[in-house]
């Protein structure tokens, strides 16, 4: 690595990539035109780059992380090589920001999980995650007709609000048995906090955001079953379904905890 | 329902952000430690990407037709 330099972490990969003539598995430039390269650890093989210490080091990232002008070149040229590396084998997405001095300091970092992300990567091998959100397009609760007294309108007010209320209800009912649905068909599935208007930019509120892990084999299963809740329960009460992906495992990367695995679960439980 | 496959200039940035930073393996180092977190990351893109009447005051960061 050259001087001035700081190594970013984009993934890992099982160390069979090594194996392979490189440009089959990364592409030739990532985050601002910058070489990616691979780095052996055991049995893991780690995507990386290398980035002017000015510019993308510590001191960048402290100063420019809330800004998108900075941001969003780094976010996309992260996900560009890391779409590129999922096309040729399987990989665990590695968080932002992963910035390190050298190799020799995330390789001892990465070191000390290199059993539990090569039981991960076997975990995530052979799906896609894809994304779900669920917007709320048209709200199906009644409206009151247009009251003649203040009595009436306190009565309708108030009737307004009970009809709301259960309005909401309904929905979080039929979302809760979407999701199910969707899970049943995934081999994990993770809830995310719904992103609001600003960050949207959406004038319909978002009702759920949700990423399921799921085999490639079973996408086609997955996107009828998407279909089938999506006309079954959303949208007669108004709201609309987007799938989007497929994505890198991002939802499904970081380790499991102990005890809260489920294809990775040594099984029986011991000593927990 | 609509499926989206995304190119990845397509993507949008808090689609991005909700992945890069609130996923992911989380390795340790400095510069984890040191960054807040997704909130903040999430409360400097809000204030910037916000429709423009809802923060009137930051008018100047987005570019101008």
């Amino acid at each position: 690595m050259a001087e001035g330099h700081v190594v970013h972490a984009y993934g890992v990969a099982p160390a069979v990539v090594l194996d392979v003539p490189e440009h089959k598995v990364v592409p030739p430039t990532g985050i601002a035109g910058t070489p990616v390269r691979l780095l052996a650890l055991g049995e893991l093989a780690v995507v990386v780059g290398d980035l002017p210490e000015e510019g993308f080091g510590e001191a960048a990232w402290r100063e420019h992380a809330e800004d998108p002008d900075w941001l969003e070149p780094v976010a996309r040229g992260h996900h560009e090589v890391l779409q590129a590396v999922a096309a040729a084998t399987d990989v665990l997405p590695l968080r932002l920001p992963g910035i390190y001095r050298d190799d020799a300091e995330l390789q001892g970092l990465l070191g000390g999980q290199e059993e539990p992300l090569t039981r991960r990567l076997q975990f995530v091998a052979g799906h896609d995650e894809w994304g779900v959100h669920v917007h709320l397009v048209e709200d199906t609760a009644e409206e009151a007709p247009e009251a003649t007294s203040g009595r009436d309108y306190l009565m309708q007010r108030k009737a307004q609000v009970a009809g709301r209320d259960a309005a909401r209800e309904e929905r979080q009912r039929l979302l809760t048995e979407a999701y199910a649905g969707l899970a049943q068909v995934s081999t994990d599935s993770v809830l995310n906090r719904p992103q609001d208007r600003a960050l949207s930019g959406r004038e319909d509120p978002m009702l759920l955001n949700s990423a399921h892990l799921v085999a490639k084999e079973a996408q086609q299963q997955f996107f009828a079953r998407a279909d089938e809740v999506s006309r079954g329960l959303l949208e007669p009460a108004g709201m609309v379904m987007e799938i989007s992906g497929p994505w890198p495992p991002y939802n499904f990367a970081a380790p499991a905890a102990d005890g809260n695995g489920a294809a990775d679960d040594p099984g029986p439980t011991e000593g927990r | 329902m609509t499926i989206e496959t995304p190119v990845t200039e397509d993507v949008a940035l808090v689609d991005l952000v909700d992945r890069l930073i609130g996923g992911g393996v989380v390795i340790g180092g400095d510069i984890v430690l040191s960054l807040a977190g997704v909130d903040l990351v999430y409360l400097g893109l809000r204030l910037v990407l916000a429709p423009a009447h809802e923060v009137p005051a930051l008018h100047g960061r987005r570019p101008r037709p």
